[in-house]
């Protein structure tokens, strides 16, 4: 039976296209000029950066700071093995182990500080009790920079790795915590009463309304936490690691290698770049419901 | 308890404790019955207790005195039996426009299969056929209230709470929004509690209205004529005294206020 009210709302929706169709057509390659763009601009930047860094290496001492052609040729020459490295510090290989090294204190640091942090951050936003409980104890905590831990890790655990991720792992734990905490507080009564009448039990409450819902701040603050971690990586490395990049600089410092300590880190850099841009690229199929 | 009314206040208050200490008294002592089926709409000017209401009565606050039942059962919680939608809309935005209008269903329980069958037919009925993949960012304002009410309809309460569901729509989605909400109503004919400010809404729609001021019932019509109405329906002498009526409580209610 040909119902008038269904006929009309469908005419009404005519006009409106259709998103399945649409997409593709528009959507794709307007996402690849702009990707494109984007991309250009930024070789444009890099190009100007590195014009300088010549222009200013002209007319200095190599020792003091290496042209861009030096720095790639150690790049190149040390990538797998440093003999020094492994006379002075008790590090094998070459700048490729070191950045590895490291790389992976980030990633799995920041991997075991946003799961930590993302658990407790839902409760603190879900539990009243648990909130006026511990935060101001995280509070306070969140006020003392991160670095103080360093000693105490090495104090504690020696040159063992955890020393090393520990501080990514706190970074990026105070972090996703702060921001998932916040994001579930926001998520608020209409949704959780919209749910509940619909006849949504808690479980279900938790898996398909707030869980959804609080995961694009936490992926804002992993990304944060991923940037950050590239320096206290590093910076716990020169405190009193035995690998990694902050060591392989701190070694070289000493043997007034300049051209390796830039490789190291440009090396560093553009892999945390690539890291940055995985979880963007993860981060925006996770959300992809949104804007 | 067939005869039960779908809902039931005795002498419900609720009153609301500001911070600076003051007392609000959004609903003062209201008693009221309505029938299984019947198509209540509520008006009154805003912030005269309409919301707090409806949020009573779906079991998102309780009462600060008075005893709500519905079908004979105490209210004491959120229930599948008595739907809401809401003033924004509440459509999960991470859900497909399909997986919205299962939500219901997913939650109590029902298999897969059925729940497709289900949404299918209520993407046909609100003319959405082809956007049950879409999310829900991607619709208007217009097809975003549809899919919010075919998700509670799809859940089949017996009652449906409406809080301002068309605020901000132009006339024509508003009437396309009427017809579908009526066909839905028709089929399965929840009892429905539709607060609105609009009088010509609620002359389109209710079977009775309800006009509430400062937390009370100020007065209450009756509207026997057939539905769907027309525009020249709601122009006789009898229709446009009636609405003359009410607007003339709700201009002293809000000058009052
Ligand atoms: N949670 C609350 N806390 C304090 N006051 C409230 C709360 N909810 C509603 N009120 C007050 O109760 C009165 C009625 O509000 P409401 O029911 O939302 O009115 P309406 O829906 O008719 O616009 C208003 O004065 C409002 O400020
Ligand atoms: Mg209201």
């Amino acid at each position: 039976m040909a119902d008038p009210v269904s006929s009309s709302a469908t005419t009404l929706a005519r006009p409106a296209r259709r998103p399945a169709t649409r997409r593709p057509a528009t959507g794709a390659s307007y996402r690849l000029r702009s990707w494109a763009v984007t991309t250009l601009l930024a070789l444009v930047g890099v190009g100007v950066v590195v014009g300088i860094w010549w222009l200013i290496a002209l007319g200095s001492d190599p020792v003091r700071i290496p042209s861009p052609q030096i720095v790639l040729q150690a790049l190149i020459d040390d990538w797998n093995e440093i003999p020094a490295l492994s006379f002075i510090a008790f590090q094998s290989g070459g700048i490729k182990q070191a950045v590895g090294y490291t790389a992976m204190n980030v990633v799995v640091g920041v991997g075991i500080g946003a799961s930590i942090g993302f658990v407790v951050g839902a409760l603190l936003g879900r539990s009243r009790l648990a909130r006026e409980t511990l935060s101001p104890a995280l509070f306070v905590m969140s006020t003392v920079p991160v670095l103080i831990l360093a000693p105490f890790l090495t104090i504690w655990f020696g040159t063992a790795r955890i020393v090393q991720a520990g501080l990514v792992i706190v970074f990026a734990l105070v972090t996703v915590a702060a921001v998932t905490q916040q994001a579930t507080l926001d998520v608020g009564e209409r949704y959780t009463n919209y749910a509940a009448s619909l006849g949504a039990r808690r479980s279900l409450l938790l898996r398909a309304v707030i869980l959804p819902a609080i995961v694009p701040a936490a992926i804002g603050g992993i990304r944060v936490a991923a940037a950050a971690g590239w320096s206290f990586a590093t910076v716990s490395e020169l405190l009193g690691g035995n690998q990694g990049v902050g060591k392989l600089i701190q070694t070289m410092q000493g043997l007034s290698a300049t051209a390796d300590i830039m490789a190291a880190v440009i090396a560093l850099g553009i892999v945390a770049v690539l890291v940055d841009a995985v979880i963007r690229l993860v981060g925006t199929w996770v959300v992809r419901w949104q804007e | 308890m067939e005869t039960a009314p779908a809902i039931e206040l005795r002498g419900v208050t609720k009153t609301f404790q500001l911070e600076s200490g003051e007392e609000v008294v959004a609903v003062n002592d209201v008693t009221l019955t309505v029938p299984q089926g019947e198509f209540v709409c509520v008006l009154g000017p805003s912030g005269h207790g309409k919301s707090t209401m409806l949020n009573m009565i779906a079991g998102f606050a309780e009462p600060t005195a008075g005893e709500l039942h519905s079908a004979g059962a105490p209210i004491d919680g959120p229930d599948p039996r008595r739907g809401v939608v809401f003033q924004r809309d509440t459509l999960f935005l991470w859900k497909r426009v399909a997986d919205n209008i299962a939500f219901g269903l997913r939650a109590r329980g029902v298999p897969k299969a059925e729940r497709d069958e289900i949404v299918e037919r209520y993407l046909r009925i609100i003319g959405l056929e082809n956007y049950g993949r879409a999310w829900p960012r991607q619709l208007s304002g217009g097809m975003r209230r549809r899919v919010a009410i075919a998700a509670v309809f799809a859940n089949e309460p017996e009652v449906l709470l409406m809080d301002e569901p068309f605020v901000g729509l132009d006339y024509a989605r508003r009437a396309t929004l009427h017809e579908v909400l009526l066909e839905l109503w028709e089929r399965s004919r929840p009892t429905v509690f539709f607060v609105t400010h609009d009088v010509d809404e609620a002359l389109a729609l209710a079977d009775r209205i309800l006009v509430v001021v400062r937390g009370q019932i100020a007065m209450e019509e009756r509207i026997e004529i057939a539905r769907p109405r027309s525009v020249g329906d709601l122009a006789t002498d009898e229709a446009t005294e009636l609405r003359t009526r009410i607007l003339e409580h709700l201009e002293l209610g809000a000058r009052s206020a």
